[in-house]
């Protein structure tokens, strides 16, 4: 019996989100082992704080405990459990890390962090996942050195629908990304125009769809689970991978109806009919079984979620058991399925990688894998249905001109739903908020930034005009970002949007305070901020409470003042700068005419994109003083961003950095930078190449923290 | 015989105890110094009591000799950043003093994110910076040194000896100069001290600067920090200790460092997260080595970074006030 265990159990939570399914999962399996009768401990991660402070913490607190330690828990994601001794029990448990979810998108993921989450695989004592699914996909990343247990993740109390017909037909829950299955959605909602859909997100998620007739975006955060979960009675979840699905077993809790994809982690708890599992990636079926499901007819039962939970409870038993007993507690996926996992990385490598090439080899997988699917989606099977098509609209154009003979009304009502209207006043909670933009800085009061969604590196970019600014030049700005199919970065359902009205008259210091260490935190994963006609002080505050980011200033007003060591990059439609002031620009682009500016934009922003390899590139100087291939290949672009080469140079005399940048410019021989920061300082190379001093190159570079293998020779 | 002179230092923090330092140094070498703090460190924090020693505080009993040092002051010298009142204090009190402002901080990052002597509102006449990664952020600020009021020492390591290494981890911040954490260093370590080839001493929490000290002179490497190509103070520390000093220092910090000490480099070992293992590694296989460049970094401090000798540094920057 557990309950007579003496100790206390420990769970580490590294993210503390309301929107984690770890943060979930931790709370739900905390409450359920104490009342199994085990003490528990959950040690989060404060505000702010970083994760190397949150594994030192960790180390610290474990240290005070003076009860007999059960076990200290933690997902294997940002490897919290790092700087833990290897003689305390340590249990990882699958839930997908961040490397893991950035592989199956096709992204970059550090191997660095990979490297220490593996290293703790191997020093713990425990090992378990909540499906096999999730032990099948880590083994793209990951070894084991066994299997790990396998036990769901519990499941919030069951609950009774309290709306006997709820708003909305269908409830999508969760982030607005890739990973969740935001493109499937988005198929559902466009192939199903008369049912309505509730998508219940994040606040401030900009989305495209989410002016469609029929959807409804509610802030998920703002809701109870309860009054999310009665907003309809069919809950999808489509997401591309799951370990588990918080959102799935809650739905489930909540007396909703499930359908999801059959490789999904939480499809291995049970087999029941509220729990539909669609064939993998098959949109028409889940369509189909979307069209044909019917939750009214099915009992409503908290039998599922006793199951689950059941299997919860015998799974810590087996964790904390001495006895070596392992129960069957998840049905294991078939072989279609596991196959599917444990290629799920590859598969999404491959499709990121090789869409626009030869469909051959995909069509061949298609074939072998999903020969339904193969036929249905075939051109032979699309011609025939284009045909029924255009024979429907011939006959409507037809009825048209019968109906209508001066022409057809054009103006089409579009919805904009700002709240939910309550229907029943004791149940639903109706202030969803309309979206809002990223940020509103104001003349005065707090200045705040919205949480982003994730996004690779150098692609987060905010956008921020006055609210006095000229409305045209603006949304042609944003209009023509939208356009360009081939760099979505910029389109407004991924730029970040926000206002300013800031008075010259106020310091940068007073704006500045107004921005809290939690909101310059926030404003930190923005990667480049685009300022159109932003005044100084605005300009610098912005640039001075992050070192990460690069300013970006479009200037179309000739009596703007700018500070040019406050900008990254200027993109100017006027000729108001000095020559003196351009030299130190780190990087300028003149145009000639306002159109212009969103190509000029996009280059920068393409040109900052992180460069893989990033290669050195030598400046063109008068020199006989070249670089050898050893010396590119030497140089270590972890630890150094350029090559200098210079005459022997003394700093005698030199009371300030300007005297040694002056004295040192004189020297340099050849200069030789990656290629990043060549394009980051362009303007400023450029101007070395046309024979100009390399100080104010190197001033700048320096300033920003670039650092140079600099070599006397 | 330089100009002695009244001064006053005034930091709202206490900057891990650089202007005490300064002070001491210059009380030494005949001016007539104090150093205020306005508050020390967070109570419950890491480093509370630690660095406050040579400071004022003021209270009920200081008071009076805050009052009358600020009064007669010749020279008013502000660290980092000061508030409203205490600018309309000094301006009130002191009408003829001149006004140095000292930097210790990057910028674009905590505490100080912009420069702050312009926006303070005192008169300064001399803007100063420490002399080690901070110049390239403030380059019209004169540099000067961090100043270690230590007796040189060294205890060579001899043959058979294992290595000793100290690394003394500070608080951790977020920025671009205030991050300091490198993961492969303490995997490092690690993995040396498994492999038996060093002993490492790794306060477990915070000590004093003088039991750290006392430890250090004990070892023969110090690590100050391998992430951002500055140094701090810990590498001027070791190098008083007669330790192989290990920092990820670039060409221009240490470039500025050597204004201080006639042109010559200090004797920093270089090392980042991919080297700094078999830096170590190589360092434990040859006491020899090790033996020599612990002598290089005890000359080195003997010779040039002296107390009286850094102090007269800041006298040649008040002359030209």
């Amino acid at each position: 019996m557990i309950s007579n265990i003496k100790g206390i159990y420990i769970f580490l939570d590294p993210f503390d989100r309301a929107d984690s399914g770890v943060s979930s999962y931790t709370s739900l399996a905390a409450a359920r082992m104490q009342r199994l009768g085990i003490s528990t401990k959950t040690i989060k991660l404060n505000k702010n704080e970083t994760i190397v402070d949150f594994r030192n913490r960790v180390a610290t607190d474990i240290n005070n405990i003076r009860e007999t330690i059960l076990c200290i828990e933690a997902p294997e994601s940002l490897a919290s459990t790092a700087n833990l001794p290897d003689s305390l029990p340590l249990h990882i448990r699958l839930h997908c890390s961040r490397s893991l979810g950035a592989a199956i998108q096709g992204l970059p993921y550090s191997e660095h962090d990979v490297a220490i989450e593996q290293t703790e695989l191997c020093r713990a004592k425990y090992l378990s996942a909540p499906s096999w699914a999730a032990y099948f996909t880590s083994l793209c990343l990951f070894k084991f050195p066994h299997t790990p247990l396998f036990y769901p993740n519990p499941s919030p109390e069951f609950q009774y629908q309290n709306i006997k017909k709820p708003k909305y037909d269908l409830l999508f829950v969760g982030r607005l990304q890739f990973l969740k299955g935001l493109h499937y959605l988005e198929h559902l909602i466009e192939h199903l125009p008369n049912l309505s859909f509730a998508v219940a997100c994040p606040p401030n998620s900009n989305w495209k769809f989410s002016n469609k007739k029929n959807v409804t975006v509610v802030d998920g955060t703002s809701l109870s689970k309860h009054e999310i979960y009665n907003l309809a009675n069919i809950v999808i979840v489509p997401s591309i991978f799951e370990t588990s699905s918080m959102v799935a077993i809650e739905a489930l809790a909540h007396d909703c109806q499930v359908i999801t994809w059959k490789h999904l982690g939480v499809s291995e708890y049970i087999n029941d009919s509220r729990l539909i599992k669609v064939n993998s990636n098959i949109l028409d079926d889940f369509l189909h079984s979307i069209k044909t499901c019917n939750p009214q007819k099915k009992p409503t039962t908290g039998i599922v979620t006793e199951v689950i939970n059941k299997n919860f409870d015998r799974g810590i038993s087996q964790v904390l058991s001495p006895v070596n007993l392992k129960a069957v507690l998840l049905n294991r996926p078939d072989e279609t399925t596991e196959l599917y996992l444990r290629n799920l990385i590859r598969e999404q490598t491959f499709f990121m990688k090789t869409k626009k090439k030869s469909s051959f080899s995909a069509k061949t997988r298609k074939l072998i894998l999903n020969p339904v699917a193969f036929f249905r989606d075939s051109k032979e099977a699309k011609y025939v249905r284009r045909k029924i098509h255009e024979r429907k609209q011939r006959k409507y154009l037809k009825l048209q001109t019968e109906l209508f003979p001066q022409g057809a009304p054009n103006d089409i009502e579009i919805r904009y739903v700002t709240k939910i209207e309550q229907s029943e006043p004791e149940t639903l909670n109706s202030n969803a908020p309309a979206l809002a933009l990223y940020a509103e800085i104001q003349k005065e009061g707090r200045i705040t930034f919205a949480t982003l969604p994730s996004m690779p590196a150098g692609c987060s970019t905010a956008f921020f005009y006055s609210i006095g600014e000229e409305s045209q030049l603006v949304s042609s700005i944003l209009d023509a970002l939208d356009s360009f199919d081939d760099f979505k970065y910029l389109n407004k359902t991924k730029l970040n949007i926000g206002t300013f009205d800031i008075t010259a008259d106020e310091t940068t210091l007073s704006i500045i305070n107004r921005i809290d260490v939690k909101n310059k935190t926030t404003f930190s994963e923005i990667d480049t901020v685009v300022l159109v006609n932003a005044p100084v002080n605005l300009c610098q505050a912005l640039r001075a409470i992050g070192t990460n980011h690069r300013i970006v200033l479009i200037k179309s007003t000739e009596e703007l003042v700018i500070d040019n060591q406050s900008i990254d990059a200027l993109i100017s439609t006027t000729d108001s700068q000095s020559m003196d002031a351009l030299a130190t620009t780190r990087r300028h682009i003149k145009l000639e005419s306002e159109e212009h500016i969103p190509t000029a934009v996009r280059r920068i922003i393409q040109e900052g994109f992180p460069k893989k390899p990033d290669m050195l590139l030598s400046l063109f100087m008068n020199s006989d003083c070249g670089f050898t291939k050893e010396e590119f290949n030497q140089l270590n672009t972890n630890s150094y961003q350029g090559i200098i080469k210079t005459k022997p140079y003394s700093p005698t005399n030199s009371k300030t950095m300007t005297d040694i940048y002056k004295g040192f410019s004189e020297s340099v021989i050849a200069i030789a930078l990656i290629e990043s920061v060549y394009m980051r300082y362009r303007s400023l190379c450029e101007a070395v190449e046309n024979g100009a001093s390399p100080e104010n190159l190197i001033n700048s570079c320096l300033t920003d923290g670039i650092l140079f293998d600099v070599q006397e020779v | 015989m330089s100009k002695k002179y009244k001064i006053v230092h005034i930091s709202q923090t206490p900057l891990v105890a650089a202007p005490a330092k300064v002070a001491l140094a210059q009380r030494m070498s005949g001016h007539e110094t104090v150093a205020i703090v306005l508050k020390d460190y967070p109570i419950n924090g890491p480093l509370a009591g630690k660095f406050i020693e040579d400071f004022l505080v003021e209270d009920g009993f200081t008071k009076g000799i805050i009052d009358e040092a600020i009064a007669k002051a010749d020279i008013i010298h502000i660290h980092n950043d000061l508030p409203q009142e205490w600018v309309t204090r000094l301006l009130y009190s002191n009408q003829t003093a001149k006004y140095v402002y000292q930097v210790h901080s990057p910028l674009r990052e905590g505490p100080l994110y912009l420069p702050r002597d312009s926006s303070l509102g005192l008169p300064f006449s001399l803007k100063l910076v420490v002399g080690q990664f901070q110049p390239r952020i403030h380059q019209d600020h004169v540099f000067v040194p961090n100043i270690i009021h230590e007796t040189p020492s060294v205890r060579p390591r001899r043959k058979g000896e294992k290595l000793k290494v100290i690394f003394s981890p500070t608080h951790l911040r977020p920025g671009r100069w205030n991050n300091k954490h490198v993961e492969q260093l303490d995997t490092a370590l690690q993995s040396l001290v498994k492999l038996g080839k060093i002993e490492a001493i790794i306060p477990d929490k915070p000590v004093s600067p003088k039991t750290l000290m006392a430890v250090r002179r004990s070892c023969h490497v110090s690590i100050d920090e391998i992430a951002t190509g500055g140094f701090h103070q810990v590498s001027i520390e070791g190098l008083a200790a007669g330790n192989v000093t290990i920092n990820k220092a670039d060409y221009f910090s240490k470039t500025v460092f050597s204004t201080f000490s006639d042109g010559e480099m200090p004797p920093f070992v270089y090392a980042d997260g991919e080297s700094i293992a078999s830096t170590l590694e190589n360092l434990a296989n040859d006491w020899e080595k090790t033996a020599e460049q612990q002598l290089v970094s005890y000359n080195y401090f003997k010779k040039h970074l002296t107390p009286i000798k850094m102090s007269s540094i800041f006298d040649k920057a008040y002359e030209t006030l």
